[in-house]
């Protein structure tokens, strides 16, 4: 055990054991013993008692009324929390699954590899320099860089609702054509595996979520790795590796695209303790990797180390204009 | 007393063999107080809780899993009967369990340097996980299960704990 935690475990259980708390075993057991004691009661017969005479024509008439309300409303969909309100830890799975998709194409906006398609068919202008294909490239990624260093504290994202699918009790809206399913909470159960279904539209991809935790003195490892299938051998994988030792928090994300068992695209994204780095591999059409290093904003500007052939050069980026500033000139991608 | 031992006392008193509480009991209520000291920060109150949580122990003890870590059930009646105290003490329907400083501890550990500074500088969730860990011994999936937090959270805020303490105490340690 690192020393820091050896003396605050030792200190902290020495300053316990001399806690004097005022609380008698033998009281406690005598308590317990007269709740345990049955109580004499006088045997009323059931069809005298008041709760049938009050309750039984109520309890009819609200079946009645039940039966007759769900028949012309239909009940608002709740389903049964996956974890407490508040909890994010499912809405980041989902988040993952939903954007890993979504980034590599075969969502709402394959924000990239369509790019590179229009490329490859020569439907636009070739791409401008590497830094304006760095810029688009680190503007179409930041908000879910921004989203995944907020582990577990940033609020849920989806709501659960009823699931309408037996084999999987829970179920979170991801959007109005996207449902997530699981088959048991992430939380309750000492499962290391999860399975479920991710339902865009019509289609439905099935996903494994297992989750590995090691901990030695002082240390803590978590592996968190999602895979979703889209057929026996084209897969999203998605890992998360959390490390904390000793205060310091190291995390590494990757979202990789597996095709016929071959490596595709891949976004990996590390943070340690305040240093942060990005790249970005996309084999489909262009080969294309880039590598940030950056902090925190700095009076709402972010300073990034960006790598190009001649080692890291510095470039600023405002999150709130969405724009970015490298030797002295200015460039919005939402302007493109 | 160790993990092992609690869980020998356990199957005894599970099978109706009440000598064996007065040894559990002793082996294992301060951390039962210390973790509903942590939510209503008075001493008095937190010993009338010591005394309801063993009492629904008692009441609950057919449906305690013996292979389960017995510490980590009494924690999570203790501290559900200390947010039903703090509850009615505050009378506000919902708890607000992330409230960080807002709790008014009692004088009571002040004679106990490392529990006060704690208690001072973390908001009570990381002190409540850093009592669990250091105190109860118990391990981060456990402690999740009983918050209802993620487990990497609990790793979080333990970590982060640890590195507020570390500096508020460098300069003090030998």
């Amino acid at each position: 055990m690192k020393d820091f935690e050896r003396y605050l475990k030792d200190e902290m259980r020495k300053e316990a054991s001399r806690i004097n708390v005022k609380a008698d075993s033998g009281e406690i057991l005598r308590e317990f013993r007269m709740k345990q004691a049955p109580i004499q009661e006088e045997k009323t017969p059931w069809y005298r008692r008041k709760w049938f005479l009050i309750g039984a024509p109520l309890a009819t008439g609200a079946a009645l009324a039940g039966i007759l309300l769900g028949v012309l409303i239909k009940p608002e969909s709740s389903g049964p929390s996956l974890l407490p309100a508040g909890n994010a830890l499912l809405s980041k799975v989902c988040y993952e699954l939903y954007s890993g998709m979504s980034y590599f194409g075969r969502g709402e906006d394959g924000t990239l590899v369509r790019k590179a398609r229009k490329q490859a068919k020569g439907d636009e202008a070739p791409l401008p320099n590497e830094f304006k294909e760095m810029a688009d490239s680190f503007y179409a990624y930041y908000p879910m860089i921004e989203n995944v260093e907020a582990f577990g504290e940033s609020p849920s994202f989806y709501a659960p609702i009823a699931s309408d699918d037996p084999a999987y009790p829970y179920c979170l809206k991801l959007s109005d054509s996207s449902l997530c399913y699981f088959g048991e909470s992430l939380l309750e159960g000492d499962s290391e595996s999860v399975s479920g279904l991710l339902k865009k539209g019509k289609e439905s991809y099935p996903f494994e979520i297992t989750t590995e935790e090691e901990t030695e003195e002082g240390e803590t490892e978590i592996e968190k790795t999602v895979k979703l299938f889209y057929s026996d051998s084209d897969f999203l994988l998605i890992e998360k590796e959390m490390e904390m030792e000793q205060g310091e928090t190291e995390l590494g994300y990757s979202i990789s695209e597996i095709e016929g068992g071959r490596l595709k695209n891949r976004i990996e994204f590390e943070l340690e303790g305040e240093e942060r780095s990005f790249s970005i591999e996309l084999e489909d059409f262009s080969k294309k990797e880039f590598e940030y290093k950056f902090g925190k904003p700095v009076d709402g500007i972010l300073k990034m180390a960006f790598e190009g052939e001649d080692g890291y050069e510095p470039v600023f980026f405002s999150p709130s204009e969405k724009s970015f500033t490298f030797l002295g000139e200015n460039y919005d991608p939402q302007r493109k | 007393m160790e993990r092992e031992s609690l869980t020998h006392c356990l199957k005894a008193l599970q099978s109706g063999d009440m000598d064996a509480f007065p040894s559990f009991f002793e082996a294992t209520k301060k951390s039962v107080f210390l973790s509903s000291y942590a939510i209503l920060g008075k001493k008095e109150e937190a010993e009338d809780i010591v005394n309801e949580t063993y009492l629904k122990f008692l009441q609950s003890l057919p449906t305690v899993d013996p292979k389960k870590n017995v510490m980590a059930y009494l924690t999570a009646i203790s501290r559900n009967e200390s947010l039903n105290a703090l509850a009615k003490r505050q009378k506000v329907g919902e708890l607000e369990e992330e409230d960080s400083r807002l709790l008014c501890y009692d004088d009571y550990l002040s004679e106990f340097s490392l529990f006060d500074r704690a208690k001072d500088v973390l908001p009570r969730d990381e002190f409540e996980i850093l009592l669990m860990v250091m105190v109860d011994d118990l391990k981060h999936r456990e402690i999740a299960k009983i918050l209802h937090k993620p487990l990497g959270t609990v790793s979080f805020k333990y970590a982060k704990a640890i590195k507020t303490l570390r500096k508020e105490l460098s300069h003090e340690r030998l």
